[in-house]
């Protein structure tokens, strides 16, 4: 026969047990508006039974409350940061997008605010004050109006370039305090893991600072693709006995960032040189701070919020000059077959990197010379460190780029086809000017020139690009370097109509002569009316296409990046409901276990007052 | 699937977000009335917008620009052009009215004060202008076709060329009669006996000229040159290198008839007269211009020039030197060209082009050496100078009619003598009647040339304004066409937005309505 009182401990475990569980359920519903919390149930196991020396063998001895759980699959977490990441990528991309293309957008669709200030709307007014000019080539009010027109082209240009370069430090602001935001991430996730292992050794379970950490790896998965791994710890002599402690690993883009109770720490570095010819200064590159290694945000495996930030800063369409170096001097590196042959469409930076073998070297300017034809066929790079022989021997015959080849139509890529577009516009147009007098009777010469950065001298960009001898005739190429008065020197930034012209109307041409007072005379006028579409300037189509081709370009990256946005908002929908589905805190559920471990608790309450009746029955009555 | 209170709350708020954006989308455009608002919405149609937008304001430009200006262009040649030929048949009533055999000393003073009117109307209207610009001087419109004020100062040298038919023929009169007015001078003073004589002459564009250059006539290949610089004599004469004959340059025609003994020329001889610019042919050398079509080219040196002058650079080849200070005129540097033929001798044109469709430019100017003959204005000081000859030499007629009837002359011997002086004044009243008749009938063929010049020039103009017309007409359907086409591709059809936009707040507001009945009941409330 078993103890008297056994029934009554068994009792006890049953409320016990009934008590941690309602505690549970209490605060599962208190929680139930907690971000990233996780249900939490109490394993309740029947407790081992005891042998009572009868009959019948053993008896149970009650219920044993084992352990408090959260509810969660792992597998669940994997897929969630997997499209987190991409999601992110295209949230940030089409919020940069967006402002790309509503700075190009031209006012006849939308909204009036931004009506006709648009690039087609100002360039149709200026064509259309030039035609005025016909009638009045001479008409001072008509001229003034062409003048302000064209400076209104230039202002569109200024203004846009301006507000490419402000989205652009903006964006370099955000990388740096998105990378600071990875650092303070990673540094908790370290503390997490300490702590989880400091209570888990202890046989509990860090319900509460689990569900922190897995939220922690959420935000994170946003802005760099993440793969963590837990381990669990075995004793090291005995390999089936395990210790308690996890061992977790947080790594992004493949490279260790939380290592346990360890973490590495990403940095921002300035540039010291520009990559593109209209980046703003004091661009971030992104380095382990342990190692100084670059972290390659712009990798085609990469995703989150931090590689779109980076495309769209970066972003040059892979259009940057490569070329194969064939000739080194002591400090200089030349290329030939080089991948820009235009003057209108160089893009590198007066002083900027270059990379060759992996290396990159500084070139503190350069010069190019041109065939026959005007091409540039080869570039000579002065760079600030001498080369040693070595160095010579192994980058000759090499693939060579200047800056770095980001393959996204980001902002540098916008400036770049600005710059084209306008260098082929005003060359075009600045050569009909040259041909003509103005009502002075003096030679004209560039109507749009380019303000210099340091001098604020007006450039008129004389420079030949071919040698020609007495007669005029074509005789060869010539050399000319960063400096030269070159159309290269012309970028959206800095172009403007002469001040001369601004000031008086009067300074321009409209035609090749005025003598004998033929002030009326118009025959530039018409030539110059040509350029508005019948001239091939840009992409192979017209002034006019300019627009239509920036439309075809920003609208095809906007509209990708809405329907991927979509979809992997809806996948990421998907994936919460099945992490909700199974973690989630359901009221309905909870007042249903409220229910039952009340009837438990009142039932082994109802089992001790029983036994006390026995007791009573037993020792007061029995035998007395 | 597990399904808990917050994932239903979850989706259902993700679903009325939905329903927001759309209503959002459908109230923008309801707002707008825009298909899209920004180019990614649909590019193909922001595309097209662009370009459509582009033909529009191409259109406007033209339709409501340059169409009107050229209008406005038109309509003031045509106003100048019509006063003109109003002015011009004036002066061709003149002409009938001199042209008449029977002309009172009345009449003939109207004439002269209708012609002195008109010829400084004439060419006023020359100098119309639209806005300020002068609509007859080709591309130098800020420049008037005449001189507005006498300019003693100005230097042109001019090369003129005349035609065998510029030729005509004209009556030159020597001693006039000068009337007396003492008994001394009616008895003693010489009576002129005035004399007719009449000659081939061509007349240059201008009179006063201060120096001839050049002279030389060409029939078919054969030029014949004088060489004016090598002019010796008085007055200086030279004669033709391969030809007959002498040129005489005589200042004017007092010195003609001093130098001649009367107003004479040898045949093969000419006379250049600085002071009415003309060249007196002599009968030999005159048929053989006339017979053999030749070309007589001059060129001149003349300083100052009258108001209601043409300026020489709308009519001939010429220097401007008044800039140069130079005494002989020999500083290059300031001349200043003008051109108005090219190397072969055609005419270089001006046109003003305005552009009133894609492609399609209009001339709408008319220059003044196309509608007005330079002759007009020498034909009409020949006319004021022949009318107040003839009524100067009635007057001397009358003049000696009262003196004849006062009695300071009432004796025979005075008689006598005043009737010598009447018969002789009689006659000059007889040959100047004649040269008026005479002139006044030729002027009236001339004058209905001009009158068909200008003619012609409103018609031409009457032609450009019916293509401006066309234009225009075809410029109005295609602003319609491109408009109602921008307005196709961009604009949402109302009744469209209406009913998306009904469709989306309704469904906007039974996913509202669901979800407010969503969380009010749980088990709880049961328990």
């Amino acid at each position: 026969m078993g103890s008297s009182f056994f029934g009554l401990t068994i009792a006890a475990s049953g409320l016990n047990a009934a008590h941690a569980s309602i505690n549970t359920t209490a605060n599962n519903v208190s929680n139930v508006n907690t971000t990233g919390y996780s249900k939490q149930q109490v394993n309740l196991v029947a407790s081992s039974a005891i042998r009572s020396y009868q009959k019948f063998g053993s008896t149970g001895t009650g219920v044993t409350a084992e352990s408090v759980t959260q509810m969660r699959d792992l597998y669940y977490d994997e897929k969630y940061w997997n499209n987190q990441s991409s999601l992110g990528l295209y949230t940030k991309k089409l919020y940069y997008m967006e402002q790309i293309q509503n700075y190009f957008s031209d006012g006849t669709l939308s909204s009036s605010t931004t009506a006709s200030t648009g690039f087609s709307s100002v360039y149709a007014k200026m064509f259309n004050a030039l035609d005025s000019l016909k009638s009045g080539a001479a008409d001072l009010s008509k001229r003034a109006e062409f003048v302000g027109k064209a400076q209104e082209l230039c202002t569109y240009f200024n203004s846009t370039s301006t507000r490419l370069s402000e989205l652009q430090t903006s964006i370099n602001d955000e990388i740096k305090s998105t990378v600071d935001q990875v650092n303070s991430i990673s540094k908790r996730i370290a503390i997490l893991n300490k702590q989880i292992n400091i209570i888990e050794m202890e046989g509990g379970h860090a319900n509460e600072l689990r569900d922190q950490r897995a939220m922690l790896v959420d935000d994170l998965s946003e802005i760099v693709p993440v793969t963590a791994e837990e381990r669990e710890v075995t004793n090291s002599n005995f390999p089936d006995m395990k210790t308690g402690a996890t061992y977790y690993t947080v790594k992004i883009n493949g490279q260790m960032l939380v290592d346990n109770y360890e973490y590495n720490s990403l940095d921002c570095k300035i540039r010291e040189e520009r990559y593109n010819q209209s980046d703003v200064d004091g661009l971030y590159d992104v380095v382990w701070k342990d190692s100084n290694a670059t972290f390659d945000a712009t990798a085609s495996v990469m995703s989150g919020s931090l590689k779109a930030m980076f495309e769209v800063r970066d972003g040059n369409n892979n259009d940057n000059l490569t070329g194969r170096v064939t000739s080194t001097s002591s400090n200089t590196m030349t290329i030939t077959n080089p991948s820009i042959t235009d003057v209108n469409k160089m893009n590198m930076p007066e002083e900027g990197v270059i990379m060759v073998n992996s290396t990159q070297y500084k070139y503190s300017s350069f010069e190019c010379t041109t065939d026959k034809d005007g091409n540039i066929s080869s570039y000579t790079f002065v760079l600030d460190k001498p080369l040693t022989t070595d160095e010579r021997g192994k980058i000759s015959g090499k693939q060579l780029m200047v800056g770095d080849s980001v393959d996204y139509m980001g902002i540098p890529y916008y400036m770049n086809q600005m710059n084209e577009f306008l260098r082929s516009f005003t060359k075009a147009f600045n050569e009909i000017q040259q041909q003509g007098v103005d009502l002075y009777d003096n030679e004209t010469g560039s109507f749009f020139v380019g303000k210099h950065e340091v001098l604020g001298t007006e450039q008129q960009f004389l420079e030949s690009l071919v040698e020609k001898d007495e007669d005029g005739n074509v005789v060869g190429g010539v050399k000319f370097d960063n400096l030269s008065d070159t159309y290269y020197r012309l970028t959206a930034s800095n172009v403007l109509v002469a001040k001369d012209i601004q000031h008086d109307p009067k300074k321009f041409a409209t035609t090749t002569s005025i003598e004998g007072g033929v002030i009326d005379a118009y025959d530039l006028v018409d030539a110059t009316l040509k350029l508005e579409k019948d001239t091939e300037l840009f992409r192979g189509g017209g002034g006019d296409t300019f627009l239509q081709c920036i439309y075809a370009d920003v609208t095809v990256d906007t509209q990708e990046c809405e329907i991927f946005k979509d979809n992997y908002k809806n996948i990421s929908n998907a994936i919460t409901n099945q992490r909700m589905s199974i973690s989630g805190v359901d009221e309905d559920e909870e007042a249903l276990d409220l229910m039952k471990f009340q009837n438990a608790y009142n039932l082994s309450s109802k089992c001790i007052s029983v036994m006390s009746e026995m007791y009573d029955r037993l020792i007061l009555e029995t035998g007395v | 699937m597990r399904v808990t209170n917050n994932m239903i709350m979850k989706n259902s708020a993700y679903n009325i977000n939905g329903n927001k954006v759309a209503v959002d989308t459908a109230n923008t455009q309801m707002t707008t009335q825009k298909k899209i608002s920004k180019p990614s919405d649909d590019p193909v149609l922001a595309v097209r917008s662009l370009r459509l937008s582009a033909s529009l304001s191409k259109i406007n430009q033209y339709y409501e620009k340059n169409i009107p200006d050229a209008h406005s262009w038109l309509n003031v040649t045509e106003t100048a052009l019509q006063n003109m030929r109003k002015a011009i048949t004036d002066m061709r009533t003149q002409c009938v009215n001199g042209a008449n055999d029977t002309l009172t000393q009345e009449d003939r003073n109207t004439i002269l004060a209708q012609l002195t009117t008109l010829q400084d109307q004439i060419y006023a209207e020359g100098n119309a202008d639209y806005a300020g610009r002068t609509v007859f001087t080709g591309y130098r419109t800020n420049q008037n076709l005449v001189f507005t004020e006498d300019e003693a100062d100005r230097f042109y040298t001019i090369d003129q060329r005349l035609t065998y038919a510029d030729i005509e023929t004209y009556r030159y009169y020597d001693k006039f009669v000068e009337v007396p007015s003492t008994q001394a001078e009616v008895l003693n003073n010489t009576i002129n006996d005035v004399e007719q004589t009449e000659f081939n002459r061509v007349r240059l564009g201008y009179n006063k000229i201060d120096q001839l250059n050049q002279l030389s006539y060409t029939i078919g290949n054969n030029t014949v040159t004088y060489d004016v610089a090598d002019a010796t004599g008085t007055p200086p004469s030279v004669s033709a290198t391969g030809g007959a004959g002498n040129l005489y340059i005589i200042e004017n025609q007092t010195d003609w008839s001093d130098a001649m003994g009367g107003k004479t020329v040898g045949p093969d001889d000419m006379i250049f007269l600085k002071e009415t610019g003309e060249l007196v042919l002599g009968d030999t050398i005159a048929s053989q211009l006339k017979s053999g079509r030749a070309v007589i080219d001059t060129q001149y040196d003349k300083e100052g020039f009258a108001k209601g002058e043409l300026k020489p650079e709308y009519y001939f080849d010429c220097v401007d030197k008044t800039k140069d200070i130079t005494a002989d005129k020999s500083n290059q540097a300031n001349w200043v060209q003008h051109e108005k033929f090219d190397d072969d001798g055609r005419e270089l044109g001006y046109d003003i082009e305005y552009t009133i469709s894609a492609n399609q430019t209009l001339t709408v100017n008319l220059e003044a050496s196309d509608v007005f003959n330079q002759d007009i204005q020498r034909d009409m000081k020949e006319m004021i100078t022949a009318v107040t000859n003839a009524i100067a030499a009635h007057d001397k007629v009358d003049k000696i009619k009262s003196m004849k009837n006062e009695t300071q002359f009432s004796t025979p011997d005075y008689q006598t003598k005043l009737d010598e002086w009447l018969k002789a004044a009689q006659k000059e009243a007889d040959y100047v009647d004649y040269n008026l008749k005479k002139l006044y009938s030729t002027e009236l063929g001339k004058v209905d040339d001009y009158l068909s010049e200008i003619s012609l020039g409103i018609t031409k103009l009457g032609c450009t304004e019916d293509q401006l017309n066309l234009t225009e007409d075809r410029m109005n359907n295609q602003q319609e066409t491109v408009e109602s086409l921008q307005s196709t591709n961009d604009d949402m059809d109302l009744s469209e937005i209406i009913i998306s936009y009904t469709a989306a707040y309704t469904a906007y507001q039974s996913s509202l309505t669901a979800a407010g009945k969503l969380g009010q009941m749980t088990l709880l409330n049961y328990i």
